[in-house]
């Protein structure tokens, strides 16, 4: 079903150049790129960070900063020329034919109004709304976008809201005014997956209900899959490929569309070990924290970010840990790790971790190391690759001669899959992707007997994600680690760990083998859970094609 | 390899962006070259002679003292090279003594002057001579080089007192921080004037007292700035994964925390040098700095102000301040503007 071009495209771009003119030279990063979208069309522009898919999305509103240098032989909207457009009828473009919706929701509303008075802004830029029923018409914004009892919501704040209701907000005041276009710039990747499924069904009702064309910039294969009609796949300013969304899957022709729908992870962990023994154990494990009200600071209540938790870990094996943006799990980790402060027990090998004394508890943390999220800003900016790498060694004197410790620095990073000549240069002189490769080696470098993994392929565009997984069986496999493994993205559980564990708001609720869980999952919440995860990674539209 | 051999890209991106500002370049080469100079005071203005010829050897007056009976005096007290009857033994047959090219020290009065002190320029005298009779250009010379050098040790004492107070209480926060606050907003509420007046009635003022009393004040500032550095920063990934790994406290601190603090103390460095100029200068002015023998800044605009008619006193003595102290802005507007996290 080869969607035909047709004859009056509501968008057409043709040979769109952005560069970017800095300090450190020029950037082009958008390479002379064309592409329309039909009236009630869902475009997909997909592509990796730095691909350049957002800078062509705000080119066409032209909302980059002034940095940019924007030419293009034409970007005709209704077969109007915009890019010679007056600030005056451009300004009068936006918002009534071609709105935004951002990625972030936490910054893209001003937290000192209330979102009623945000949303009637909008509404005001359009003359022939009646002032009067302006109250009314946001009211029935916030209604249409799915938020409940509307009318008292318009009074509250931002930070009243939920990431997933901020982000129906933003859609409201985007549709405000019944734009023919709505650019979604990754629309869910800041929001949790139960909440994506909501928003991404909102979406996909709206466009229909308003019969609008929508340009989905994102990276998220599953969810192109599922709203798609055509695809636009960019890499390195360029595109590269493009085929209606079912062609597309199902027969990609260029290598690169090759290699990111083969990213996504499906495979299963290795193997584990017969008859490991225990490594940690943790009986009872809670991390609650005051709430502290008024002018003495009485505790009024506490917060259970981590509560009654309990299980063991064994040589060899990953635990996943799976759980919605709040449930506790990274503060699980750092418990564990022993870097916040917390009640029960944790036993490691056969140490009770807490017994000790402050330098004796320091000197243990060899053998637990941590992996985080964000590459980016995990590793110290001042520092230069070797000295992150060796710092390590220096505290728990490993390798006492210099020598020896650049010759263990150089093996690590060869383990890793890193240069060896990278040791003098800085965190910022990295791709992602490397940088995670470094925090993976510092942590290596200890030889440690338990990784804890927060999230470490979170950050990453899903091809590196998939090296880096990768990556992370072979060391367990070479050295015999032990996993804990935190993550919000079930496939990369199921492709990663032995048994999972799933938290809710401190508890666990569910936890066993990854198979049997995945298969039969008994608890609602987990059910729910797997529901709106799977259902976007299996595709399969329900939309119909308009 | 030493670090500074190859300094991080940042350092190097903020170099270049110091350098490329016309002003605050030329004015760091034009204050270093005249610290420099001043750091060889003794070789410029003195009233000993460089080197000595006499009677087939060499003399350095200004290593060793020789006692007058070595060039046919009578004294064995150390020669007073402006004697004219010395300076006659010195240059006669093949005798020779070159001296500095300003022939006054700092606190020589000159004995032999024509003219009532303070006596204007010419003479003998480029800028004249004050109430004294003592030569004004070696007092700016030496006073120039007194003031550099107080400012700069009272900023290094200041800058590493802050920088650890402002450590320690922004990397422990808690309870540390809140009592550290208190006490630093009582210390700071103390009459800092009044205390250095006591203080200069009870002890011998001094270079020394000074550099202590100021110091003890000195440091508030700063610590301010690192405090927020560090509060900021103790969060971060990267300290917890440090922490992790089972750094000590002073290795985050000093290895992790302080090298991202240091923007806000590099940028204070310049106006933190000229406050202190300027404070060590108010305090000769009103006399409760350094003892009039030193050669002081200060010192030199309160002669003009009891001595108005002798305005070479007066002039002198602001021009260079002035000067100094906008070299010292310029360099530090540069330095701010490179330092500039918005430009990164």
């Amino acid at each position: 079903m080869n969607a035909p071009i047709p004859l009056k495209p509501l968008l057409s771009v043709e040979n769109l150049w952005v560069r970017f003119q800095g300090e450190m030279g020029t950037v082009d990063a958008v390479q002379g790129i064309s592409f329309f979208i039909a009236p009630g069309e869902t475009v997909a522009l997909v592509g990796e960070s730095g691909s350049g898919k957002s800078v062509a999305a705000l080119s066409l509103l032209r909302l980059l900063p002034p940095s940019a240098i924007v030419t293009a032989e034409g970007i005709y909207y209704r077969g109007r020329q915009t890019t010679t457009l007056d600030p005056e009828p451009l300004r009068k473009l936006r918002g009534a034919e071609m709105a935004m919706v951002f990625q972030e929701p936490m910054t893209a509303l001003n937290p000192v109004y209330p979102i009623g008075r945000q949303l009637i802004e909008a509404l005001q830029q359009d003359p022939s709304v009646d002032p009067r029923s302006l109250r009314h018409r946001a009211a029935e914004l916030l209604d249409w976008t799915g938020i409940p009892d509307p009318e008292s919501r318009l009074d509250s704040f931002p930070h009243q809201l939920s990431g997933g209701q901020r982000q129906r907000v933003l859609i409201a005041m985007a549709l405000a005014r019944h734009p023919s276009l709505l650019i979604a710039d990754e629309p869910t990747t800041a929001l949790d997956v139960t909440i994506q499924a909501q928003i991404l069904e909102l979406l996909t009702r709206l466009r229909r209900e308003l019969n609008m064309a929508m340009l989905l910039i994102t990276h998220d294969l599953p969810m192109v899959r599922k709203c798609a009609d055509r695809v636009y796949v960019m890499r390195q300013g360029r595109i590269v490929e493009t085929a209606p969304t079912q062609t597309l899957f199902s027969n990609p022709r260029h290598p690169y569309t090759r290699t990111l729908l083969a990213a996504l992870p499906d495979a299963h962990p290795p193997r584990r070990p017969a008859n490991a023994p225990v490594l940690l154990t943790a009986n009872n494990l809670r991390c609650h924290f005051p709430i502290k009200r008024g002018l003495f600071k009485r505790t009024v209540g506490w917060i259970k970010a981590v509560d009654e938790v309990s299980f063991q870990l064994r040589k060899g094996e990953t635990l996943g840990v799976v759980g919605e943006s709040g449930s506790g799990k990274t503060t699980l980790g750092e418990a564990i790790l022993q870097l916040n402060s917390s009640q029960g027990e944790i036993r490691f090998a056969d140490l009770d971790l807490r017994s000790g004394d402050r330098n004796t508890q320091r000197l243990r943390r060899r053998r637990m190391q941590v992996v985080f999220q964000d590459p980016f800003s995990s590793l110290s900016p001042r520092l230069t690759i070797g000295e992150i790498l060796e710092e390590g060694l220096l505290i728990h004197g490993l390798a006492p001669d210099p020598a020896q410790r650049r010759a263990r620095v150089q093996e690590i990073l060869a383990e890793v899959g890193l240069d060896t000549d990278t040791l003098d240069r800085y965190p910022h002189q990295f791709s992602g992707g490397q940088r995670q490769r470094i925090a993976i080696a510092r942590a290596m470098i200890l030889k440690p007997e338990l990784l804890v993994l927060d999230e470490p392929t979170s950050a990453l565009d899903l091809s590196v994600q998939a090296q880096i997984l990768k990556l992370l069986k072979k060391l367990q496999q070479d050295h015999g680690l032990a996993y804990l493994f935190i993550s919000h993205d079930l496939r990369v559980i199921r492709a990663m760990a032995h048994e999972v564990m799933v938290m809710q708001n401190g508890r666990v609720v569910e936890a066993g083998p990854t198979r049997e869980l995945f298969d039969s999952p008994r608890h609602p919440y987990t059910q729910r859970l797997l529901a709106a995860a799977l259902d976007l990674s299996t595709g399969g539209r329900e939309s119909d094609p308009p | 390899m030493p670090r500074f051999l190859h300094p991080s890209p940042l350092l190097l991106r903020r170099w270049r962006r110091f350098q490329a500002n016309p002003r605050g370049r030329v004015s760091l080469w034009i204050f270093s070259i005249l610290f420099l100079l001043s750091l060889g005071a003794e070789v410029i203005s003195n009233d000993k002679p460089l080197i000595i010829r006499y009677e087939g050897s060499f003399y350095f007056p200004l290593v060793t003292s020789y006692p007058e009976t070595t060039f046919g005096g009578e004294f064995i007290t150390e020669t007073d090279y402006k004697d004219p009857e010395i300076l006659k033994n010195l240059r006669q047959g093949d005798n020779w003594a070159i001296f500095p090219p300003n022939p006054h020290g700092y606190a020589t009065i000159d004995l032999h002057a024509t003219r009532p002190a303070p006596a204007r320029p010419g003479d003998g005298h480029l800028l004249g001579t004050d109430d004294r009779a003592r030569d004004v250009l070696a007092r700016l010379i030496y006073g120039f080089r007194l003031s550099v050098l107080f400012a700069l040790s009272l900023t290094l004492v200041g800058v590493v007192v802050g920088i650890v107070a402002g450590a320690i209480q922004g990397y422990f926060g808690g309870r540390v921080d809140l009592w550290l606050q208190r006490f630093m907003e009582i210390w700071g509420s103390m009459p800092e004037l009044y205390l250095l007046i006591i203080f200069a009635g009870i002890f011998n003022p001094g270079i020394p007292l000074l550099l202590i009393l100021l110091s003890l004040f000195g440091w508030m500032s700063l610590a301010d700035y690192v405090r927020a550095e560090f509060l900021r920063a103790r969060n971060l990934v990267y300290v917890k994964a440090a922490r992790a790994m089972g750094a000590s406290d002073r290795a985050i601190m000093f290895r992790h925390l302080l090298p991202n603090a240091m923007t806000p103390v590099i940028t204070f460095l310049p106006f933190r040098v000229s406050g202190a100029i300027l404070a060590l200068t108010s305090l000769d002015f009103l006399g409760l700095g350094v003892p009039p023998t030193t050669p002081s800044l200060g010192e030199l605009l309160r002669q003009g102000k009891g001595n108005i008619e002798a305005w070479w006193l007066s002039l002198s003595a602001f021009v260079t301040l002035v000067v100094m102290l906008l070299l010292l802005n310029f360099i530090g507007e540069a330095l701010r503007d490179a330092m500039d996290p918005r430009k990164e």
